[in-house]
């Protein structure tokens, strides 16, 4: 898969990831690759920047947890203002992906 | 997880603001690469494997520490030590720019020691031999005439082989030539590099000699300059006393014409004289020549004025006070005074 296309859409999958629960790194990574059955070829060391970046603009926050493993753990938790943000893009990837849709059913026959 | 570990250093040390925030960074990508090597090996892969493949999939280590600077900001150091290795990388390569410094600083020291030394031989060393000559290094018999006697025959061996410079430079082109026309090896410029620094040392060397043969009999003189010989003494003297006489003339010469500003200039001139004779050991004549001294500040306190009666009258005093040391010093030279 494109991953330009990815790039774009990186922030959107993990606010939605944290909608639904907290989550660490790894396990953001996990979900994506199981959840898309591998189908985004990303580096995952990509997800660190996004993440910190979704941090500093105050959408999710972090914090050391230790859970059942005994590890220590840096869990992501969204925040109101990520709610609000994230529910502005879904709505945008909507119209997007239907817009888009539009042209390809025009012009391809496929959707 | 040496490599964990050089991999993660690689990342985060690019990484700006303070060290606790590239410490948890660190602990969380270190987290992350640890689950995912445990996966791979889940999966069946060895131990060095897995992580092999846990690091490719993070991503080249310059990629993502660029992407996480990028977000926290650079590094300066990191940046500098970046460049400076890259500039290290670059100019490893150009091995001649390396050999041609060398041996350009080498010619530009050999060159420099010259100089150094030929200032020595046609300056430094005529000035000493006339300080010699003058009696000022003393003449006794110990082992510091000894070293005295050294300094100069090293010295005079010194002027003389320079005094051949055009035949030795000669000979040191005609060597070279000599290398460069017969020599081949691939360590030439390697040997020319040494000979080159092994000349520059052996001039240091003698640049070395040079300064001590120069300074060192003149620190151990130094009691001697500060007491010197009496006769010599005495002759120091006898010129002080002298230079007195004569501008006290001139100062009353000055003050018969009312020449104010000449005036003024003399008694500043035999001021410095009588401090001169206060520092060379007059003991005994201390008090006489305060007391002129003092006479001497009223005379130039009346020559602002322009007070004539008073300005002679100090003058006078003056010379009251300054007799005696006057006529003992001349007494001691056996030299006739100055007629007045």
């Amino acid at each position: 898969m494109d991953t330009e296309l990815l790039k774009g859409t990186l922030s959107l999958l993990i606010l939605s990831l944290l909608n639904r629960k907290s989550m660490y790194g790894y396990e953001i990574a996990a979900t994506v690759h199981r959840d898309t059955d591998g189908a985004f070829t990303w580096r995952e060391g990509s997800l660190y920047p996004n993440l910190h970046k979704l941090q500093a603009d105050g959408l999710i926050v972090g914090e050391w947890e230790e859970k059942d493993s005994g590890r220590k753990r840096r869990y992501y938790h969204i925040t109101k203002k990520g709610q609000a943000v994230l529910q502005e893009k879904v709505r945008s990837w909507t119209e997007i992906c239907q817009a888009v849709n539009r042209v390809l059913e025009k012009h391809h026959g496929q959707a | 997880m040496d490599k964990l570990d050089r991999y993660l250093d690689q990342v985060c040390r690019g990484i700006a603001g303070p060290r606790s925030l590239r410490q948890h960074i660190r602990q969380e990508l270190r987290e992350h690469l640890l689950d995912a090597a445990a996966e791979h090996r889940g999966a069946g892969l060895s131990e060095e494997d897995a992580l092999a493949r846990a690091l490719a999939d993070f991503g080249g280590p310059e990629q993502v520490g660029s992407e996480l600077a990028a977000t926290h900001g650079h590094r300066l150091t990191a940046v500098m030590i970046d460049k400076a290795i890259e500039w290290k990388e670059k100019t490893m390569k150009a091995k001649w720019l390396w050999s041609s410094w060398a041996l350009l600083v080498v010619v530009g020291l050999l060159a420099l020691e010259i100089f150094t030394i030929l200032f020595g031989v046609t300056y430094l060393i005529p000035k000493y031999q006339k300080f010699a000559r003058n009696g000022w290094l003393g003449n006794d018999a110990s082992s510091t005439s000894a070293f005295i006697s050294w300094a100069q025959s090293f010295q005079n061996h010194l002027a003389d082989t320079c005094r051949h410079t055009t035949w030795l430079f000669l000979g040191f082109v005609g060597l070279w030539g000599l290398f460069e026309w017969r020599v081949r090896s691939e360590n030439k410029s390697m040997m020319r590099l040494a000979s080159l620094g092994s000349g520059a040392f052996g001039l240091m060397v003698v640049i070395v000699l040079m300064s001590a043969a120069l300074t060192i009999p003149l620190i151990l003189a130094i009691p001697n300059i500060a007491t010197p010989p009496p006769e010599q003494m005495l002759l120091v003297l006898n010129h002080r006393v002298t230079t007195i006489d004569r501008r006290i003339d001139d100062l009353e010469e000055a003050v018969v014409q009312k020449n104010w500003n000449a005036a003024r200039e003399l008694t500043h001139h035999i001021f410095l004289e009588i401090d001169l004779l206060h520092c060379n050991a007059l003991a005994v004549f201390q008090e006489q020549l305060a007391t002129a001294e003092n006479h001497l500040q009223n005379a130039k306190e009346a020559i602002l004025k322009q007070d004539t009666k008073r300005l002679q009258d100090e003058l006078q005093h003056f010379r009251k006070a300054y007799a005696p040391v006057h006529d003992a010093v001349m007494k001691a030279g056996k030299v006739a005074a100055p007629g007045k």
